[in-house]
């Protein structure tokens, strides 16, 4: 079992590496004079002189390699390096910014679990009627709706027409329920479909039909033996959903102006803020990897098969 | 292992519960009476006046200049009282206004005047303004009087003045020791109190020197995106949104305010959208080929069309309200044939795309939406116009900073362009788009001529009140004869505001805020 973690955490930590180098080539190699960027800043119009003078300064003209290692040396101190655009330390706006992206994904899982495990338990439990029919169908429309339409949709809803909800800014726990909605209606969607999916095979195994003929009731079978057994499936499912909404994050933080760190990635592109954009990439990526490796860790602990050693 | 389900399963089911009823509804709180709120589409940044950072409108609520631009270009007094010109154009003499201090205590005298002009003037960032790369010294007459000696005359250097950054005053205290900007303190009617990521907050300056503003506190709130920004405004969560620099309202968004009950208030623009031309492209020496691609665009169905009716067609480089905008030009109708005609006597010939000598008549349009918003719409249509004259337009899509990188070292054929509007025009778009010899990082060119346009620039650039309007008609009409730009249109000033709003008036520049004599309303 240790041995086991310590492989995964081994591969996870490589992937890091890896990603690290892909955030500093891909943002270094963009078309485009950076230096033109931060020139703009000292001077309204700018002349070639001052962009020089930036390019010097910022060491844009080295060697990419040189870069690279300039820049891995600073990240690995801490040193973030500042923003070009806003001049601020890229760490602590970073870490002020985790605030409310974290509590974005921690309750758009939220959403998306209650929906997901939800839906694919009522379904399960009158399987063919019309809760689940009904159901099945919310799940196939909510699935299909892009993120953007579907706060769209609740903004217009609850803040337009209601007027009972915030539609921006993040200002406690109601500001939280449309963005929290808009995140995680997609992935309770298509996490009740593979729930229910596998609940229903689950629900066919000779066990259940020995467990009805003992006299059990439906529910208790599917709580008691079907759930614990689908879960791997369910943690893995959740565990992808999870991680892309960071992703999903990019959309919703700007729509419902969150100064979470994906909108400051979001504003950093278009203004090819490279410090920025590098070190919130990074955070993505590694956040990406640590949730995977904590998913493959509970899949571990919840999943005995899993831990047979692998004998060909 | 069953234990370790069960507790799973059990524990994250309590998470969930637990996450879900923490959430409670609080009554949501409407608009008080005493705070405006306006939008804003991106963080204000960093407030020091001479770094070119913020957004200027939101300095300019706090940082005073010595003049004012006025409607229409009138100068009026601000921290100075009177002003005069010398004969020779060299020495500008101001009077102070008295009893003026900033909203720290110090007062504003010659000497915070001193103090602030070393932080800029002269120096090599800020010589963009020819006040700035003309400037000679500073002669203190009294503690309210100063005269500013120039080595050279620079007609446009009260214009200059009345711009945001670098010229606008902040409190000699709001440094750090070593000289460093600490913090945003001037002499305006409002104060900083807070100015992060999420908002802006400022407070009335009660001892403001001009009138106080109705209401106690401004709240600028960051909404990054054009659409929640609108939607904000309908569930009455923000008083109002607008101005190109602050958070630019789309002619499709403020048509849409409008019929939902809204106010959407309007000014003629004080810049106009300018097709240039690459003069160093041989396809585009030719003032035919240049005629025929200005003829062949709808000017007014673009217009009507793609900015819903919030555009002045035109063909003038600056509307009639930038000062010395030189004498309106017809605006001419689409003429196709004419343009055709035009081609075949510069040796263009041919079905489908014209050519001669065996080139084809391609040119490639550069486009970039963040440096001109809603220009990908424009691109295709301009494409399509010339299409039917035999022109073949490529477009090709670029970001900001692509499209700076590209445009400056004259990489294109067509290229759009804004005039710098209020305050900086007549004198600034001369200098930056059309002077050979002022080439600069990031704005390109839109047409060049060293040996015809330059002299036309030069003289008026340095004309003195008496010869001026003459010598800028002369370079409007070099413009014209030799059909060296298609300018397109006015845009619309545009801004929106909600029903608690009222006395609202658009201000004089898009560098300025609205926020003069508005009054407030609860609801």
């Amino acid at each position: 079992m240790l041995k086991l973690v310590y492989k995964r955490f081994i591969g996870a930590m490589m992937l890091i590496v890896i990603a690290s180098v892909f955030c500093f080539l891909l943002i270094a190699a963009f078309p485009g004079n950076v230096a033109l960027v931060i020139a703009e800043q000292r001077s309204a119009t700018v002349s070639i002189e001052i962009v020089h003078q930036v390019e010097e300064e910022y060491g844009l003209k080295d060697p990419i390699l040189v870069r690279y290692g300039r820049w891995l040396g600073d990240t690995l101190r801490g040193d973030l390096g500042r923003s070009l655009r806003t001049g601020e330390p890229v760490g602590p706006a970073l870490l002020r910014r985790a605030a409310p992206t974290f509590v974005l994904i921690l309750a758009g899982a939220t959403v998306a679990l209650t929906i997901g495990l939800g839906f694919s338990l009522l379904g399960a439990l009158w399987p063919g009627g019309m809760v689940d029919r009904g159901v099945r169908a919310l799940a196939l429309v909510g699935a299909s709706m892009p993120k953007f339409f579907i706060a769209a949709l609740l903004v217009y809803a609850f803040g337009v027409l209601l007027k009972v909800l915030p539609t921006y800014g993040f200002d406690g726990p109601s500001s939280w329920i449309l963005p929290a909605l808009a995140i995680g209606i997609v992935p309770g969607a298509l996490i009740s479909r593979v729930t229910r999916v596998a609940l229903e095979s689950a629900m066919s195994r000779p066990y259940v039909t020995t467990a009805l003929a003992k006299g059990m009731s439906r529910g208790r079978i599917l709580v008691r033996d079907a759930v614990p057994n689908v879960l791997p499936v369910v943690v893995n499912a959740f565990g992808i959903h999870f991680a892309f909404m960071v992703q999903a994050a990019i959309v919703i933080e700007p729509i419902f102006a969150w100064p979470g760190v994906a909108s400051y990635f979001v504003e950093a592109a278009r203004f090819r803020d490279y410090q920025v954009l590098q070190s919130s990439l990074l955070l993505f990526s590694m956040f990406f990897i640590l949730v995977n490796f904590v998913v493959d860790l509970i899949v571990l602990t919840i999943d005995p098969k899993q831990r047979r050693p692998r004998s060909a | 292992m069953n234990t370790t389900r069960r507790t799973f399963l059990i524990s994250s089911g309590l998470l969930t519960t637990a996450l879900v009823s923490g959430i409670e509804l609080p009554a949501f709180a409407a608009g008080d009476a005493t705070t405006l709120r306006i939008a804003l589409n991106r963080q204000t940044g960093n407030l020091d006046p001479t770094v070119y950072k913020a957004i200027w409108a939101v300095q300019s609520m706090i940082f005073e200049p010595l003049v004012r631009y006025g409607q229409g270009g009138k100068l009026e007094p601000a921290l100075a009282t009177s002003w005069s010109v010398s004969e020779d154009g060299k020495a500008l003499a101001f009077k102070l206004r008295e009893g003026v201090t900033f909203s720290d205590g110090t007062p504003w005298n010659a000497e915070a005047l001193k103090w602030n002009l070393d932080r800029w003037i002269g120096k090599e960032d800020h010589s963009w303004l020819l006040v700035s790369a003309a400037y000679d010294r500073l002669q203190i007459v009294g503690p309210y009087e100063v005269v500013l000696h120039l080595k050279n005359p620079v007609p446009s250097a009260l214009a200059e003045l009345t711009t945001v950054r670098p010229v606008r005053f902040l409190s000699p205290k709001a440094v750090a020791a070593d000289g460093t900007f600490k913090e945003a303190v001037g002499t305006g009617p409002w104060k900083v109190v807070r100015n992060d990521a999420e908002r802006t907050e400022l407070v009335r300056n009660d001892g403001y020197w001009g009138e106080k503003p109705a209401f106690e506190a401004v709240s600028l709130v960051v909404i990054p995106n054009a659409r929640s920004r609108v939607d904000a405004l309908r569930a009455g969560q923000i008083d109002i949104t607008g101005g190109v620099f602050v958070a630019a309202l789309s002619p499709q968004d403020a048509r849409t305010l409008e019929a939902s009950g809204l106010a959407v208030e309007t000014a003629t623009g004080t810049d106009t959208l300018v097709l240039g031309f690459n003069p160093e492209r041989p396809i585009l020496q030719d003032p035919r080929v240049r005629e025929a691609v200005s003829l062949c665009l709808d000017r007014a169905a673009i217009c009507e069309k793609l900015l819903k009716g919030f555009a002045t067609p035109t063909m003038n480089l600056f509307p009639s309200v930038i000062p010395d905008s030189g004498r309106r030009l017809p605006v001419p109708k689409r003429d196709v044939a004419r343009a055709k005609a035009l081609l075949e006597e510069a040796g263009w010939k041919g079905a489908g795309v014209r050519s001669k000598d065996g080139t084809p008549l391609k040119l490639e349009l550069v486009i970039s939406e963040d440096a001109v918003a809603g220009s990908r719409a424009l691109g295709e249509v301009i494409q399509n116009f010339v299409r039917e004259a035999g022109i073949d337009v490529d477009l090709r899509l670029v970001d900001h900073v692509s499209r700076h990188d590209d445009i400056p070292q004259l990489k294109y054929d067509l290229a759009l362009f804004i005039t710098a509007g209020a305050p900086y025009d007549p004198h600034s778009s001369l200098t930056t788009y059309f002077l050979s010899t002022y080439r600069t990082g990031t704005d390109g060119k839109m047409f060049m001529d060293a040996a015809k346009l330059d002299p036309l620039v030069n003289a008026a650039l340095t004309a003195t009140e008496g010869t001026r309007a003459a010598a800028y008609q002369a370079f409007y009409d070099w413009l014209e004869q030799n059909h060296a730009i298609a300018p397109i249109y006015h845009a619309t000033r545009l801004w929106a505001h909600g029903k608690r709003v009222s006395n609202f008036s658009i201000p004089a520049t898009e560098y300025e805020m609205p926020h003069e004599g508005i009054k407030l309303v609860a609801g």
